[in-house]
């Protein structure tokens, strides 16, 4: 029984996705079927949900420290295959557990919303086959006890959601964004396999957890780290492994340098882009690191390379949100900002903080996405801000889930978003490494800025004047004048969206607002709830003899200082564009235009341009110079066309000897016999 | 008693006589009579140095030689009679088709 509910939840979303997959063969009526795959669908992924709630309270009353790491699950997978020996194994720690839980729970619920979202699309049975995939990879992702498992969820995931962004592949800018999603996260997967590679050779296993004690991190779970022979490993190899790990890391949560594929992966549907691409993929890197924080521990290089990684990708997301205009890109770098945040945490040993952030950011980003999502169903697909405004008359449910959710981000006081933040910037403050003042101010930074952008939005969206008349830019609209007089009509386009879609945007708002309260220090018994629920699953930094450095300033001073930043973030924002309501921009475009910051942003900072001029124009003068007019045209077919000339001159002059005439040949068989017997007499005579 | 170097050289000569009427001849009942002409005078000095070194071997393969003989001659007849059919002519330098 104990084994039987993990896998209940790991196989019920792969049972979805089969039916979704078979469902055109079984039910031949097109409308029965739609609605048997957005019944179905959703409902495996929270039947699974259910599950996994059974297995949290089963083993909360039978054990004190929740679970046992390694759970086998089946026969051994890979057996000994050149000594490799990988099991089929699942591991059900807090860790995994935690991120089944949000897995399943904003998952479900994204999946009731989507499928109000798809109603009216025509491959809804293709979307929920995909998103159901999609499910069954991040929990095989989470739960797999082995590097190898875990990798096999993470490509699943990767190609889910490459098939996820270009779902409406028709617009060929919707198959590049999936294109370019894929590719920039083989940079990331390349050092994802490096890594594992490193790790069997140097620990000669995959597992994490064994019940013996012989996976990787039960090896590392010591001051002194030995592989299984016994000998101690060197502390450059760990750096190095978790070096490569981080580059996969880098990838999948779309970390400074290989950021540039999650804006463009807006172009999927909204709920992909929330639950792929806000509330459970993009993590799966800081479950990675948090999953290895037993061997990121042990390499201070390693721990310092993700701090300020995770410092600066905050940062730079959070700057490069300021300008967009599209409501989902602002999101987008949010997530970027965000996910750069847990990195910080996760660099600073504090993985656990950095998992809480991951679990709050899963209510509120998604809760952000839905919203918009419910916006742009709203608003008949516009995604532009600068068409929208004045949306809170009409949309004020929308409105109200959304300004949980902005508070929440942004770290308004006693929000979700404000204890998980304030807890890595408290964290960061304290960096064992030095540099903590640094990381904290650069966190501090990005919170204000946080806020500013946030509260920009909802400005844009929600409270600033309506610049749309029947969906279109006034200066567009050939009827601008008369504005007031459509105003009727124009309202009248701006549909709410249905109930179905509403209801898990008011569950996942309860959640923005009172998670961080229920799992941070000052919770329900005795308050950091979270924290001890984890504390099996993640290494602690005294493992290997690291201290954090004191406290810049007591913890009040702390929480009262981040409050200042996100009111003051909001407030500016507020206060900026309440003076600039009939247009909802601060500036006009030649303004911006004329301002080097305002394109260094819009440019993302140049790493696009310089991706396309290293890897398409300098890539493609390589493969069109040297590599294919170079060496396939002049070396490779060169030497196939030279030999084969070669050869044909050769039988041109053997093609004389043959005459057809019998006599010709009846002469040089005798002259070879006459030579032969003439070589043989002299053999005889040389005797 | 002849000494067998008699019997080599006259085979010699035949088996000369032999290959140039080969060589020579377009007709090709000629090349065959000629090809019989070498392998007889191969039998010659077969029989001769049987003789001269005392053993039966010589002439077993003398025995050989005729039962080959005869079904190369059978089977070259009847090639013979299968160009006559479809070229009309048995002339060897007419049947050239494997000129390049």
């Amino acid at each position: 029984m104990q084994n039987i509910l993990p896998q209940l939840v790991l196989w019920l979303p792969l049972l979805g996705f089969l039916f979704c997959a078979a469902s055109g063969l079984v039910i031949k009526d097109p409308k029965v079927q739609k609605k048997a795959v957005s019944l179905i669908a959703p409902g495996v992924v929270l039947l699974a949900f259910v599950f996994a709630l059974a297995v949290l309270f089963q083993t909360h009353a039978r054990t004190l420290v929740p679970l046992i790491p390694g759970t086998p699950l089946l026969e051994p997978w890979f057996t000994r295959y050149g000594g490799l020996r990988v099991d089929f194994n699942l591991v059900l720690d807090p860790l995994s557990l935690l991120m089944a839980l949000i897995i399943t729970g904003v998952g479900g619920l994204i999946h009731v919303y989507a499928a109000g979202y798809m109603a009216e699309d025509k491959e809804v049975s293709r979307f929920f086959t995909y998103f159901n995939l999609f499910v069954f990879m991040m929990l095989l992702l989470v739960l797999g006890d082995n590097f190898l498992l875990m990798f096999v969820g993470w490509e699943g995931v990767g190609t889910c959601s490459y098939l996820l962004i270009s779902f409406w592949f028709t617009d060929e800018a919707n198959a590049k964004a999936g294109n370019k999603a894929f590719i920039v996260n083989r940079v990331g997967d390349l050092g994802f396999a490096l890594g594992m590679m490193a790790v069997w050779s140097v620990f000669g296993t995959l597992s994490f957890f064994t019940r013996d004690g012989r996976g990787v991190m039960d090896l590392a779970a010591h001051a002194r780290v030995l592989d299984l022979a016994g000998n101690p490993v060197p502390a450059g190899m760990i750096t190095l492994i978790c070096l490569l790990l981080l580059v996969g890391a880098l990838g999948k949560s779309a970390q400074i340098p290989l950021f540039v594929w999650l804006p463009d992966a807006m172009a999927g549907p909204t709920p992909v882009s929330a639950l792929i691409h806000a509330a459970t993929m993009v993590t799966a890197g800081v479950v990675m690191l948090t999953r290895c924080s037993w061997l990121y521990v042990h390499s201070v290089t390693a721990l310092q390379t993700v701090a300020w990684v995770g410092a600066i990708t905050a940062l730079l997301g959070a700057l490069m949100a300021l300008t967009q205009t599209d409501i989902k890109k602002v999101l987008a770098y949010s997530t970027i900002s965000q996910l750069g945040y847990m990195f910080l945490a996760c660099g600073v040993g504090d993985f656990s903080d950095g998992m809480f952030h991951v679990v709050t950011h899963a209510f509120f980003k998604g809760l952000l996405f839905l919203g918009a999502g419910a916006v742009i169903h709203s608003m008949l697909g516009q995604q532009d801000m600068r068409r929208m405004g004045g949306l809170k008359k009409l949309l004020p449910a929308t409105w109200g889930v959304m300004i949980v959710a902005t508070y929440s981000i942004a770290g308004f006081p006693l929000l979700s978003g404000f204890w998980s933040k304030d807890a890595i910037l408290e964290s960061a403050s304290r960096a064992c490494f030095g540099g903590g003042p640094v990381l904290y101010l650069i966190g501090l930074v990005t919170a204000f800025i946080t806020a500013f952008y946030m509260n920009r939005l909802m400005w844009k969206t929600f409270y600033t004047d309506a610049r749309f008349v029947n969906g279109q830019l006034p200066e567009l609209h050939h009827s601008n004048e008369e504005h007031e007089h459509h105003e009727e009509a124009a309202h009248g386009k701006v549909t709410n969206a249905p109930a179905s879609m509403m209801q898990p945007l008011y569950i996942l708002a309860l959640l923005a607002l009172g998670f961080g309260w229920f799992a941070g220090p000052y919770g329900p018994a005795g308050g950091n709830l979270l924290k001890n629920f984890l504390a099996p699953s993640v290494a602690p930094l005294s493992l290997a003899g690291l201290q954090p450095q004191p406290e810049l300033f007591p913890k009040l001073a702390g929480y009262l200082i981040s409050s200042l930043a996100a009111l003051g973030g909001l407030g500016l924002a507020a206060w900026l564009y309440r003076q600039h309501m009939a247009t909802g921009e601060l500036t006009t475009d030649a303004v911006k235009d004329s301002s080097v910051f305002n394109r260094l942003l819009r440019s993302n900072f140049g790493f696009d341009a310089v991706y396309n001029m290293v890897f398409f124009r300098a890539g493609g003068m390589l493969a069109d110079r040297v590599l294919w007019h170079g060496l396939e045209e002049d070396v490779l077919n060169g030497t196939a066309t030279g030999a084969a000339a070669l050869i044909g001159r050769l039988s041109l002059a053997a093609r004389k000897m043959q005459t057809g005439n019998a006599r010709n040949y009846a002469l040089v068989m005798l002259a070879g016999m006459v030579t032969l017997v003439l070589g043989l007499l002299v053999r005889v005579m040389q005797h | 008693m002849l000494p067998v170097s008699y019997y080599l050289i006259l085979s010699a000569l035949l088996f000369t006589i032999g290959a140039v009427g080969v060589l020579i001849k377009k007709n090709p009942i000629q090349t065959f009579m000629c090809i019989e002409l070498m392998l007889n005078a191969v039998n010659l000095t077969f029989i001769a140095l049987g003789r001269y070194f005392g053993q039966m071997n010589g002439q077993m393969y003398v025995i050989f030689s005729l039962a080959v003989a005869a079904a190369e001659v059978s089977v070259g007849l009847g090639i013979i009679v299968a160009i006559f059919r479809t070229r009309e002519s048995i002339v060897v330098d007419d049947a050239n088709l494997m000129k390049s």
